[in-house]
């Protein structure tokens, strides 16, 4: 009844249908990958970690013999800074000091402060529209979905997989990630999300709130996700069109996440136990 | 033997991809594996050839914060075509081989923008995914000849390579 060639056509087109189907369900779930994931990081990863290392110790070489040259003189300046800093440090204990009795004055509870756990980039996203990184520690060492990854400079993402020994971590500037935060000083709220080209929005901020380019924006911990205070980015321009409440703010991430090689962890209290 | 061979051609590049050049701070100017799926729809059979873009497709998946079968459905369908393509066209000519890593920057582009509008993405996404499309087909249309003469270059090497290992240890066991 049918040709051959017809029957092949509609298996195709259906394929096809069935496909974007799949794909458009994939799409609204963050964890769609599923047992995938944990294979594939169980299968590249170690390749990453030692292709990451070997770079890693030939540049050290290579900037190390060549960075001694401009050492001293380097040296000589930190130096200076750091009798500065050690003066700044001063004024800031004592301003940690007062703090702590207020806190005590007024009854409040010292947070519990939470384990961290040093993990090394192995890779980064092999997509060129999502922003992920792999790092080396997975669930044996306490990793699990949905922690908080940090730097000294500010909020790197979350894990979203973890297999026994790596994880792949969600950075902020990928445009499925969104943190609770605040301005700084003026502690206007907002939820950051990714633009997915390296840069960030502060969404939600009311147009009657008062954000101006240079301010800092850091996490609120109100998400249950990253803990208060941490450092995000600053706001590096704002928006505000004729119409609608809200005003549109672009934030540039305080993480140069190009140079990222150690990031960590923030254990949840579970993973602690 | 060769399912093999191209599945860890594959994996090398997705370490190119992924571990190398990111530490050199770079980014890849377009998907290297779309090169690797032409490749494997010229040289290997179907089934065979299935397998590699298969495996290929899950593991970039994997590895990757996309959406599981973004790449799946990239290479598959780019498989697919070029093996209707060979068929229909029974040539294997150096311009089709051009014009197919091109269909594949634009291909693997198309179902970006069908996810990232699917996910709700805002406009101002859109318009930079296009961009980022553009760019990368640029990219492709400049590089892509030279990756492909490097790939085959490299598999012409391993090809021979295989084949003197395969030989010496035949010769071996007659000893």
């Amino acid at each position: 009844m049918f040709s051959r060639r017809m029957v092949l056509v509609v298996a195709v087109l259906v394929l096809l249908l069935l496909n974007i189907a799949a794909l458009t369900v994939s799409s609204s779930r963050p964890d769609s990958a599923g047992g995938a994931a944990p294979i594939a990081l169980h299968l590249t990863a170690p390749f990453q970690k030692g292709l990451t290392a070997s770079l890693g110790w030939i540049r050290s070489i290579w900037y190390g013999y060549f960075n001694l040259v401009s050492t001293a003189e380097e040296n000589e300046a930190l130096r200076k800074e750091v009798a500065q800093l050690r003066e700044q440090l001063n004024g800031y204990n004592e301003l940690k000091l007062l703090n702590g009795r207020m806190r005590g004055l007024l009854s409040f509870k010292e947070a519990k402060a939470r384990n961290m756990v040093a993990a090394m980039v192995t890779g980064k996203d092999a997509s060129l529209w999502y922003r992920t990184l792999i790092i080396d520690k997975g669930t044996e060492n306490g990793v699990a979905k949905g922690q908080p990854v940090v730097v000294p400079d500010g909020i790197v993402g979350q894990v979203i997989e973890a297999s026994r020994r790596y994880a792949k971590v969600l950075l902020v500037t990928d445009r499925n990630s969104s943190v609770d935060a605040l301005v700084q000083d003026t502690r206007v709220r907002g939820i950051l999300k990714g633009g997915g080209a390296g840069e960030c929005r502060f969404a939600y901020a009311n147009r009657n709130d008062t954000i101006k380019p240079g301010q800092r924006i850091v996490s609120s911990g109100l998400d249950g996700v990253f803990p208060k205070g941490f450092f995000i980015g600053t706001v590096s321009e704002v928006r505000k069109g004729v119409s609608g409440i809200f005003q549109d703010v672009a934030v540039a991430p305080s993480v140069n996440f190009e140079t990222l090689e150690e990031v960590l962890v923030i254990m949840s209290p579970e993973a602690e136990e | 033997m060769a399912v093999i061979g191209y599945t860890l051609v594959s994996i090398l590049l997705i370490l190119i991809q992924t571990a190398l050049l990111p530490q050199m701070s770079m980014r890849p100017p377009f998907d290297l594996l779309v090169v690797q799926v032409v490749f494997t729809a010229l040289a290997l059979p179907r089934i065979q050839g299935g397998v590699v873009v298969l495996v290929t497709g899950v593991l970039v998946d994997g590895l990757s914060g996309s959406p599981f079968g973004f790449y799946l459905t990239s290479y598959f369908w780019l498989f697919f075509t070029l093996q209707v393509a060979i068929q229909v066209l029974h040539v294997y000519s150096r311009i089709l081989i051009y014009l197919a890593v091109l269909a594949g920057i634009v291909l693997e582009n198309l179902v970006a923008l069908l996810v990232l509008s699917v996910s709700g993405a805002a406009t101002s996404t859109m318009v930079w995914a296009v961009e980022q499309g553009g760019r990368q087909l640029l990219w492709g249309a400049i590089l892509g000849p030279v990756v492909y003469v490097l790939m085959a270059l490299g598999y012409r090497l391993g090809g021979a390579l295989a084949r003197e290992i395969v030989c010496r240890l035949e010769g071996g066991k007659g000893v």
